[in-house]
C-alpha cells in the first residue's frame, strides 16, 4: 500500500479523487447556497465573489450545483462499476476456467453485447425502460460488464494453466475452491485496473446520457444534465457549461491516471524498471 | 504397492493434420514399499510422461494403474480424492506449484485445509512439524515464494507433498534446477525422510551418479520403453543403450556413442527402437524386442546374456 503511494501518478490522482469524494459527501456543508434556491433577479450572473462559478438561467449558484452534482456522478460511477465487475468477473472466470460450451455461450453473449455501439445500446435500454437514474445505471451496466468478462476470462485462461492450480486439484481441491482461492487473487490486478479506468468511462457515459436528457430528473443536479441545461446559453453565458464540463474532465482524468498508475505499479514486468528509477 | 500395467501414452497435436507422438509405449512397473527406484534416460524418452501417469495427472491412452490393489485409472475424481495425498509428485520447478500470492506457510497448509478434517490448531502444529522435517526455520513461514531460494522453495514443495502422509513420492527431476551442493542436501534429506516414514521413492533424473547413489533399483528408458531394469545396472550394463549412456556421461564425447548414419527408419519399423543409433546392431535387431530375464536383470536386447 505504501509502495503504491510512492508512485507519483497514484498519489496525485488519489489526492484529486479524495477531494472530489470529500466534496460529494460534505456538499451540504461546503456549498455556499442551497441548490434548490432560485433567484430570478440573479439569473445568468458571471462568476463573481458572491457566486464563484456564476449562476444559471434560474439564478441558482453553479458552484453549489457542481458540488451536489458530484454526488450523482460518483455514485453512478461506483455503483455501475461494482455491479459490472461482479457480473463480468463471475462470468469471465467461469468461462475461462471451465472452457468448452460454457465458455462459448458466455463469450458469444459478451460478443453480442459488444457488437452494439455502447452509447447506442445504453440509449436503446434507457429509451425502452424509461428515463431515470436506476434505468440509466442498468443501461450502463449492460455496456460495462463485457469489459470485465473479457479481462477476467483472458487472465483466467492464463492462471488455470499454472502449476499451483493443478497442484491444488491434485490434492483434492474442488473447482469452486480453486477458483475462489487461486484464480481470483491472481487475476484481481488487471481487473482492478480495468475498474479504475471503467469508472471514468462510466461517468463520461452517464454525463452523455444525462446530456441527452435520459439520465437523472432535471431537478436533481448532475454534471451531464447541467451541460444540457446550459447549452441554450452557451454563447452568452459559457460558465454554465464550462464548470460542469471541467469537473467531468478532472474526475475522468483522475480515474484514468489512477488506473494507469495502478497498472504500472502492479505489473510484475514493469516493477523492476520502476524500482531502478525511483529508489 | 503401486503397480502399472502396459501403460501407453500418445501426444497428439495439430488441427488439420494430426501429428501423433508416442511418448510411453507398454511400460509395466511395480513399486514395493520402502523401495527407491531411479528412472533414467535421455530427454524425451517418456520419463516425465510416465511419472505423470503414475500420479494420475495424465490419463493413459491405454493401460492401468493400481494402488494397493485398487484400480486408479478410470476411477471418478470423487472416489480418487482419498488416494490423491498418498501418491505425490515433486516437480522440477518448485516455483511452478506454489501460488505466488500465498505465503509458503499457507501453501504447505493447503492440503490440510482441502482435506477439511483438521482444526486450525492441528493444521498449524502439522505445518510446524513439516517445516522442521524439511529443515526450514520458523522465519521462512511468512515469506512469499519469490523471497526464497530455489533450494528453500523445493523444501517447501516437499513439505507440502508430505502433508497427507504419502506412500509414494515421485521426484520428477526434483533437483536438476538446483546447484550441486543443494542437490546433495535435498537428495539426502529425501532419503532420510524415506527411511523415517517408510515410503517409496521414485527418482526420475538425468544425473546417473545420483541415481546410482540413492537407488535400490534402476530403470533405463529409451523411446518410451524400458530397455533395462535391475539392481546393478550401472556396474554391469547389458543393453547397448545403457552402455552408451554411461559412456556419454563418462567421456563427454559423442564419437563413442554415435555409430555410422543409416538415415531414417522406414514407417512402421517394429524392431528395436535403438536400432538406428546402436553400435552393435545386426539384422536380427529389426525384429521386435522383448524384455528378457537375463539372470535377474530385465533387458530388451536379444544379444545380452
Amino acid at each position: 500500500m505504501i509502495k503504491l503511494l510512492k508512485n507519483r501518478q497514484i498519489a496525485l490522482s488519489l489526492i484529486i479523487l479524495g477531494g472530489l469524494i470529500f466534496m460529494a459527501i460534505f456538499a451540504g456543508f461546503l456549498a455556499p447556497y442551497d441548490y434548490t434556491e432560485k433567484n430570478l433577479q440573479n439569473r445568468l450572473q458571471p462568476p463573481s465573489s458572491h457566486h464563484l462559478f456564476g449562476t444559471d438561467n434560474l439564478g441558482r449558484d453553479i458552484l453549489t450545483m457542481v458540488m451536489y452534482g458530484s454526488r450523482a456522478s460518483l455514485l453512478v460511477g461506483f455503483v455501475v462499476v461494482s455491479i459490472s465487475l461482479a457480473i463480468g468477473v463471475t462470468l469471465g472466470v467461469l468461462a475461462g476456467y471451465y472452457g468448452g460450451w460454457l465458455d462459448e455461450i458466455i463469450m458469444r453473449l459478451t460478443d453480442s453485447f459488444l457488437a452494439f455501439p455502447s452509447m447506442f445500446l445504453a440509449l436503446a435500454i434507457t429509451a425502452f425502460l424509461g428515463q431515470g437514474m436506476e434505468n440509466m445505471m442498468l443501461a450502463l451496466v449492460a455496456v460495462e460488464w463485457t469489459v470485465f468478462a473479457r479481462v477476467a476470462r483472458g487472465s483466467t485462461l492464463d492462471v488455470k494453466t499454472k502449476g499451483y492450480v493443478r497442484a491444488s486439484r491434485w490434492i483434492g481441491a474442488s473447482n469452486a475452491y480453486v477458483m475462489v482461492k487461486h484464480v481470483l487473487p491472481n487475476i484481481i490486478s488487471p481487473v482492478l485496473i480495468m475498474a479504475s479506468l471503467g469508472i471514468g468511462n462510466v461517468i463520461l457515459a452517464a454525463a452523455g446520457l444525462s446530456f441527452l436528457g435520459l439520465g437523472v430528473q432535471p431537478s436533481t443536479p448532475e454534471w451531464g444534465a447541467m451541460l444540457n441545461a446550459g447549452r441554450t446559453y452557451f454563447t452568452t453565458a459559457p460558465w454554465l457549461m464550462l464548470f460542469p464540463g471541467l469537473f467531468i474532465m478532472i474526475t475522468v482524468l483522475a480515474f484514468n491516471y489512477f488506473g494507469d498508475g495502478l497498472r504500472d505499479a502492479l505489473d510484475q514486468k514493469m516493477k523492476n524498471i520502476e524500482l531502478e528509477g525511483r529508489f | 504397492m503401486l503397480k502399472a500395467d502396459n501403460l501407453h501414452y500418445v501426444y497428439t497435436s495439430g488441427l488439420i493434420k494430426i501429428v501423433k507422438k508416442t511418448a510411453v509405449c507398454g511400460v509395466d512397473i511395480e513399486f514395493c514399499p520402502g523401495e527407491t527406484v531411479a528412472i533414467v534416460g535421455e530427454s524425451g524418452c517418456g520419463k516425465s510422461t510416465l511419472a505423470k501417469m503414475l500420479v494420475q495427472q495424465l490419463v493413459p491412452v491405454s493401460g492401468e494403474v493400481f494402488f494397493n490393489g485398487m484400480k486408479l485409472t478410470g476411477m471418478s475424481w470423487k472416489n480418487r480424492r482419498k488416494f490423491m495425498g498418498k501418491i505425490q509428485l515433486i516437480p522440477q520447478n518448485p516455483a511452478d506449484v506454489v501460488d505466488p500470492r500465498w505465503t509458503v506457510e499457507r501453501s504447505v497448509a493447503e492440503p490440510f485445509v482441502i482435506c477439511g478434517v483438521f482444526s486450525k490448531e492441528e493444521i498449524s502444529a502439522n505445518v510446524d512439524a513439516l517445516f522442521a522435517e524439511v529443515g526450514l526455520s520458523v522465519e521462512h513461514k511468512t515469506r512469499y515464494p519469490h523471497e526464497l531460494s530455489g533450494g528453500e522453495l523445493q523444501r517447501v514443495v516437499i513439505a507440502r507433498a508430505l502433508a497427507l502422509k504419502p506412500e509414494l513420492l515421485v521426484c520428477d527431476e526434483a533437483t536438476s534446477m538446483l546447484d550441486v551442493s543443494v542437490q546433495a542436501f535435498i537428495v539426502m534429506m529425501l532419503k532420510e525422510i524415506q527411511i523415517k516414514r517408510d515410503l517409496s521413492l521414485v527418482f526420475i533424473t538425468h544425473d546417473l551418479e545420483a541415481a546410482k547413489a540413492v537407488s535400490d533399483r534402476v530403470l533405463v528408458m529409451y523411446a518410451g520403453e524400458i530397455v533395462e531394469e535391475g539392481t546393478d545396472v550401472f556396474d554391469r550394463p547389458l543393453h547397448p543403450y545403457t552402455r552408451a549412456l554411461l559412456d556419454a556421461a563418462r567421456y563427454m564425447s559423442l564419437e563413442v556413442v554415435v555409430p555410422e548414419e543409416i538415415g531414417e527408419l522406414p514407417d512402421g519399423f517394429s524392431g528395436c527402437p535403438y536400432y538406428r543409433l546402436c553400435r552393435e546392431r545386426t539384422d536380427a535387431c529389426k525384429k521386435p524386442q522383448k524384455l528378457r530375464d537375463v539372470s535377474g536383470r530385465l533387458v530388451r536386447c536379444w544379444k545380452s546374456k
